[in-house]
């Protein structure tokens, strides 16, 4: 993931980003018996915002950082050289974007079976064995319902067991 | 005197005392959680306690919430997911101590250094609270403008490697202060018309997806340090602790101190103490080049400027019905609902019930210590558990988190794009601490500065004619240009060697 570090990308990313909240903090218009309106703060900080970017990105050190190479690898894990295995980055993805399906699977399968799918899929790409797997999905599950929704009455979505929400709710 | 041994008579209900022991142990279990925070738990119990007497009900609410801002410690020492904003001051610290394979000692300093910073929070809540109050309230907009200022120095001055980076990760957090309704004019601002905006980003999704996040996509690449963690035998868990108290015991005073004074303006809880007591002890400790790398003194200081702030915020928060920070305000409508209405009129009208609440602060404080070395003991177990089922667990914890504490998806949306830009930034070196600060302070700091900026009509004098506010300008303009001046120095002194 080499491409992921380097400072003078960043510099340019903070600049554009500056230079977005600038732009939107001039078309803030605030109340006429206000001197000093919702703009000014944020245009501020665009401003200087692209000021530190200008210098993080071209400073002479903006180059890739070091790469912060493991010292001492688990011995169930192989060592990294900083480069990851092909492995290592599918579950990187998976991890990534995991939070993005629970969303979008959250509201239509609901909480009960959304989340034991989901942590058994993220045992699995970090090398759990199936039975590991499929027991932390449905244990942690149960857990974050008691905690949550049984406990602290947070109410999570049913999603397609709805209609069995007073037998599920046992406290 | 009078009123504290019948405050005290009060508190020695076996069911009171049932009830603390209840509450703490609730406390350290919430607290301990990655996603959890001290706020969350004491606004949970909140409808239990609604059947309560009102002793029993503000003894488990400071009980709790000591615990809980102790606990939040131990996700951040031992996993880096510090379980409260103000323990994000240390947790880089606790962490490389915890990877050094001295988990026990930096958990243990920290325990003993909150209790004591806890327990002087509370005999100054008890001895002085109506003065430190009178000062605290003598603050306008321009002394407030000038402690979010010194909050933002802190902020730039523990970054570890480059203070550019840290300048920007800072000027980020800020930036996501802005998306919302302004504090002043009350528009919307960077909503782009979207309802779930309105209210600004959540700081608890924030604050995961800045700290978990990171963390469990470095574990997937295979590079997380977490695998690296040592686990120590329970009987040299805390072993070193008493010796490096009594080398810390100046940054621990100071800590407490800090904390006290900084957690009794309203506004500014124990975040910014825990951070300017970091960036203090930072400067001042002889070890000052070894912080980040793992060594207890920023612990010491921060740990204590922490707990003590709670004393300090509970100040303005029953004299005054000021909040220092969410948990007081939260403890001041516990206040109201027990009929015991914050102001100077509930030290005449029921000092002894108030005073018994000061020393349920105080008794709490003492109860860290025993059971603040059960909880480090009992979370060590959390480090045997395989990497490839804790991490999906922990997950699993910060998304349902990030939604309890918001009640909407879009907190886990939050959660993960933030985890998404902490990571990238993390991969440049640009430190995080910043940014979250810079979130909290934002909103403080640009309120005060329009309010100034409006009172004195554009004078930019009017910032430094009170003699508090000058003093607080000096300070501040003071750290800014003592380490450009230094550096000055030691480049001419430099040139002038060559020959």
């Amino acid at each position: 993931m080499r491409w992921l570090r380097h400072t003078r990308a960043t510099g340019i990313g903070f600049i554009l980003l500056g230079l977005v909240v600038l732009a939107l903090s001039l078309d803030l218009e605030g109340p006429r018996h206000m001197a000093y309106g919702p703009g000014l703060f944020p245009s501020a900080l665009g401003i200087l915002m692209v000021l530190a970017g200008l210098v993080v990105a071209f400073s002479r050190d903006s180059g890739a950082p070091e790469a912060s190479v493991d010292p001492e690898p688990a011995a169930d894990e192989p060592p990294s050289d900083g480069e990851p295995s092909r492995d290592r980055v599918a579950a990187f993805a998976v991890f990534a974007v995991a939070p993005f399906v629970f969303v979008l699977a959250l509201p239509i399968l609901g909480f009960l079976i959304a989340t034991p799918v989901l942590i058994a899929v993220l045992a699995l790409v970090s090398g759990a064995r199936w039975p590991t797997a499929v027991a932390t999905g449905v244990v942690s599950t149960v857990l974050l319902q008691t905690i949550f929704q049984q406990v602290m009455r947070v109410p999570l979505p049913w999603g397609l067991l709805e209609r069995y929400a007073g037998v599920l709710t046992w406290m | 005197m009078d009123v504290i041994v019948q405050a005290a008579a009060l508190l020695a209900d076996p069911y009171v005392i049932l009830v603390m022991v209840a509450a703490s142990i609730y406390g350290l279990a919430v607290g301990s959680v990655p996603g959890l925070t001290a706020t969350m738990a004491v606004a949970l119990i909140i409808p239990i306690t609604f059947f309560m007497d009102p002793i029993p009900a503000l003894a488990a609410v400071m009980s709790l919430s000591a615990m809980a801002i102790f606990a939040g410690d131990l996700p951040g020492a031992l996993l880096r997911i510090p379980g409260t904003p103000a323990s994000a001051a240390y947790a880089n610290e606790a962490y490389a101590m915890t990877r050094k394979g001295q988990a026990g000692l930096a958990l243990g300093v920290g325990l003993v250094c909150s209790a004591i910073g806890g327990i002087v929070g509370a005999v100054v809540l008890i001895a002085a609270a109506p003065w430190l109050a009178r000062i605290a309230l003598q603050f306008s907009s321009y002394e407030k403008f000038w402690l979010a200022c010194l909050g933002l120095l802190a902020a730039i001055a523990v970054s570890q490697r480059s203070w550019i980076k840290g300048f920007l990760s800072l000027l980020l957090g800020l930036t996501i202060a802005q998306i919302g309704l302004d504090p002043v004019s009350g528009l919307m601002r960077f909503t782009f018309g979207f309802s779930d905006l309105a209210g600004g980003l959540g700081f608890i999704p924030v604050l995961i997806g800045f700290f978990a996040v990171p963390e469990l996509l470095r574990y997937a690449l295979g590079r997380s340090p977490t695998r690296t963690v040592k686990s120590q035998p329970a009987r040299r868990l805390f072993s070193g602790v008493g010796r490096e108290l009594v080398r810390q015991r100046g940054g621990i005073a100071r800590g407490s101190v800090i904390g006290t004074v900084i957690g009794s303006i309203p506004g500014a809880g124990a975040d910014i103490a825990a951070y300017v007591s970091y960036a203090v002890a930072r400067r001042l400790s002889p070890r000052r080049d070894r912080f980040g790398t793992g060594v207890p003194d920023g612990i010491a200081s921060a740990s204590a400027a922490n707990n003590s702030s709670i004393g300090g915020a509970l100040v303005p928060a029953t004299v005054f019905g000021i909040p220092g920070d969410s948990l007081t305000a939260i403890i001041i409508g516990v206040l109201f609902l027990k009929g015991l209405n914050p102001g100077p009129s509930v030290f005449l009208v029921n000092p002894e019930l108030i005073t018994a609440v000061f020393l349920a602060f105080l008794l709490a404080n003492v109860m860290i210590v025993p059971f603040g070395f059960a909880a480090i003991a009992g979370f060590q177990y959390v480090l045997r558990v395989p990497r490839s089922v804790l991490m999906p667990v922990i997950l699993g914890f910060c998304m349902v988190g990030a939604f309890a504490v918001e009640n909407t998806v879009f907190a886990i949306l939050t959660m993960a794009a933030m985890g998404l830009v902490a990571f990238v930034l993390e991969e440049n070196d640009y430190p995080l601490a910043p940014a979250i600060l810079g979130l909290v302070i934002g909103p403080m700091l640009e309120e005060n500065l329009l309010l100034s900026l409006t009172r004195a009509r554009g004078n930019l004098f009017a910032f430094v004619e009170r003699p508090v506010s000058m003093g607080l300008a000096i300070v501040v303009i003071g750290l800014c240009l003592v380490p450009l001046a230094l550096f000055l120095a030691r480049r001419l002194r430099h040139s002038d060697r060559r020959p």
